[in-house]
């Protein structure tokens, strides 16, 4: 043995180890039911194999391509708008010198993140209605009541903007950390050749956490399919069904009709070979041109 | 073997609802497990007034969608809460406003009842004049509903953004006093009620059944058919199935002393969830039986034969319903069921309703497939018809793409599937 104390180092991962077969990858077997005709009478095991009918029946369902391309498109304006914002707030907390009103302000933005959709749902219906407290700012501006929840135009905003607003904290705390870990003398020697705060930003600060910000995207790329079933399962409805509906929701409505154990789970099987693929993908550009690893 | 092994009363239960579930769990004459039913009339969609308002405003309760109008009108326009606000609607609305065939039976605060006024039943499968089962939504009766609904809608009774309201939006109208109408089932007394009487202890909600425009009472039913206990093929004794039934009905419908000793002693109900075969089983004429059993524990009369802890219930409710309607006023959280038991149930026998069932409840395969985006079909069509989007006349397009996207194929099948 190299070293016997590494021994005890490797018994306090066994109770890791083991939840994580039992919970995470001996369930993985039970992919194989998007391979079957599944019975739950036979069981995985025995139900009879049908190889990609279960896929190929997915993408023959009307409107697969509407709700491929909805998935797609809220999932990355999502993603791209939560960094941009992210990255503009920390910047700009990162300016502030009352280290009270930082931290407070920290901890405040975190919070939404912990709200469930379930109640921010209703909250969201009652702020964005047509007598809600947003139309009403509108109608003492002048401006016509807009339809927030119920036009296929403003509904894919309404996703993005909430989620932004639930979410960004969680990235802005990561990027602010990442700040402080940039050496002051960068600052310094900047300011030394005449460099504004403005440019100080973008010329220190940014690059400094362009490491971070690439680790960011890549854990949020892969869940580019997955677009937040859970907001968007409370906040819509029939009328915003043709720019809301995401794989998620289609398939939850559908799966309701019959127990589509087969359906459910080659959608599971695809979204999560589609996630790995980004994400080998986006690891791979990164150790490319960021020099970034994570091993 | 259900006929040999199950007892009487268990025989008799199942019966309770004319035997439908049975017969649906039936096929080709053999009987494929034992169903657990819908309950009659438990669904049925009632208008729920505050009689308080219309007292005041000098108005009739409703009999046909055209009383409805004008109170909904006056509710909307006249003030009845007195505070000098135009603060009061017509009716709330909600994003299942008309059942679906996804849905098991129409919903809390839906339309439903002012489509089956006009004999639409939406999201059902109904027998035409030429024998052949169709679809209830493209019926041309539809059309006349949704006449309806655009007028209400253009008159304000209906909130503009009624589609995007969920269950919760609408309880809120009711329960902070917005709304005097709404329509919901017979138990609507425990919810929204209750917190709405937490908030005005004034109101004084009745519920009226719309008539149809032939003058007789009808509505559509929740799916008659929920769980099957069913046996794994080749299982060595499968009567003990049924006596585990036998079992389950002594504990939960009849006197658990009979059967051994009840192991849930001093619950006023079993928890059907922990029997060994969890099976809930309950009458499906229970709406209208406790109605009775209540009424008459309220007047001190004789109580029809039921398990020892409905007993129990009716003569706990019977008792807070002799009290007054203003002591279960004054006593929020005993309001709710009495409420719903005798003023809930009240319209549905007076005007003895007529239950209505889908003729059929399967699926067939293209059913699995394109039944969803009929749906979505459905909806978004009679949601711009209501708003007056579109024409009225764009009902006629939508029953044509609705029969182009699938809609024939799958009448096809119903068919097919029922002459088996």
């Amino acid at each position: 043995m190299r070293n016997k104390a590494a021994v005890h180092y490797h018994v306090m991962l066994i109770p890791a180890i083991v939840i994580l077969a039992v919970f995470s990858i001996y369930p993985m077997f039970g992919a194989l039911i998007a391979f079957e005709d599944f019975k739950p009478g036979k069981g995985i095991w025995h139900s009879p194999f049908v190889g990609w009918d279960n896929f190929r029946y997915m993408f023959s369902l009307p409107d697969i391509k509407q709700i491929f391309y909805n998935t797609v498109s809220i999932a990355v304006l999502k993603i791209v708008f939560t960094q941009i914002f992210a990255i503009v707030f920390a910047l700009l907390l990162n300016e502030v010198r009352n280290l009270f009103f930082k931290k407070t302000v920290q901890t405040i933005v975190y919070l939404p993140h912990f709200i469930s959709w379930v109640l921010l749902g209703g909250i969201m219906i009652n702020l964005l209605s047509l007598d809600g407290i947003v139309n009403e700012a509108l109608k003492t501006l002048g401006i016509p009541p807009i339809f927030f929840l119920g036009s296929n135009r403003w509904f894919p905003g309404v996703l993005v903007g909430t989620h932004v607003w639930q979410e960004f904290g969680f990235s802005a705390i990561v990027y602010l950390a990442a700040l402080t870990g940039i050496n002051p003398s960068l600052y310094e020697a900047a300011a030394i050749d005449g460099a504004g705060r403005l440019q100080r930003l973008l010329y220190v600060s940014l690059p400094g956490i362009a490491s971070t910000i690439i680790l960011l995207l890549t854990l949020d790329l892969q869940n580019v399919l997955n677009a937040g079933f859970e907001q968007i399962l409370n906040l819509y409805n029939p009328m915003v069904y043709e720019s809301g509906d995401i794989i998620d929701t289609y398939v939850y409505r559908a799966g309701l009709r019959e127990f589509q154990y087969e359906l459910g789970t080659a959608v599971g099987l695809l979204k999560s070979a589609v996630s790995f693929m980004m994400i080998a993908v986006s690891y791979f550009l990164a150790s490319r041109f960021a020099n970034y690893r994570i091993f | 073997m259900y006929n040999d092994y199950a007892s009487p009363q268990l025989k008799d239960v199942l019966q309770t609802d004319g035997g439908k579930a049975l017969e649906l769990a039936t096929v080709d004459g053999k009987l494929y497990g034992i169903p657990t039913m819908g309950t009659t009339h438990n669904s049925d969609p009632l208008i729920w007034l505050r009689k308080d308002w219309l007292d005041k405003l000098g108005l009739q309760p409703p009999k046909t969608v055209d009383d409805l109008v004008k109170i909904l009108q006056a509710f909307k326009d006249q003030d009845p809460d007195g505070d000098g606000k135009a603060d009061t609607i017509g009716l709330p609305g909600v994003d299942q406003f008309s059942k679906t065939s996804a849905a098991g039976a129409p919903a809390f605060y839906g339309y439903d009842a002012i489509f089956t006024a006009f004999e639409s039943y939406t999201g059902t499968w109904v027998r035409g004049s030429d024998g052949t089962v169709q679809y209830g939504s493209i019926q041309p009766q539809t059309k006349d509903a949704l006449a309806k609904l655009n007028e209400m809608y253009k008159a304000g009774l209906i909130p503009q953004d009624f589609a995007i309201m969920k269950n919760e939006q609408a309880s809120e109208q009711v329960v902070s006093g917005k709304a005097g109408a709404f329509f919901g089932p017979w138990w609507a007394g425990w919810d929204p009620l209750t917190s709405a009487i937490k908030n005005d202890p004034k109101a004084d909600w009745r519920a009226y059944a719309l008539l149809d425009t032939d003058g007789k009472s009808r509505s559509l039913q929740e799916t008659p058919i929920g769980n099957i206990a069913v046996v794994k093929k080749g299982y060595k004794h499968p009567e003990a199935m049924v006596k585990l039934l036998n079992y389950g009905y002594q504990e939960q419908l009849d006197d658990p002393a009979v059967a051994g000793g009840d192991p849930y002693e001093g619950m006023t109900m079993p928890n059907w969830q922990t029997l060994p075969i969890s099976f809930a089983l309950w009458r499906a004429d229970s709406v209208i039986l406790d109605h009775n059993g209540i009424l008459a524990a309220s007047k001190g009369e004789e109580l029809p034969k039921v398990g020892a802890a409905t007993l129990q219930n009716y003569k706990t409710q019977g008792e807070y319903w002799s009290k007054g309607l203003d002591w279960l006023r004054q006593h929020p959280d005993f309001y709710g069921e009495p409420l719903s038991r005798i003023y809930g149930v009240d319209p549905i026998i007076e005007n003895n309703t007529e239950p209505v069932y889908s003729e059929f409840y399967g699926v067939t395969p293209t059913m699995d497939q394109k039944m969803t985006n009929l749906d979505k079909l459905e909806v978004d069509s009679f949601i711009k018809i209501i708003t007056g989007e579109k024409p009225l006349d764009y009902f006629d397009d939508f029953v044509k793409q609705w029969k182009q996207l699938g809609g024939d194929q799958i009448t096809k099948e119903v068919n097919e599937a029922l002459s088996k």
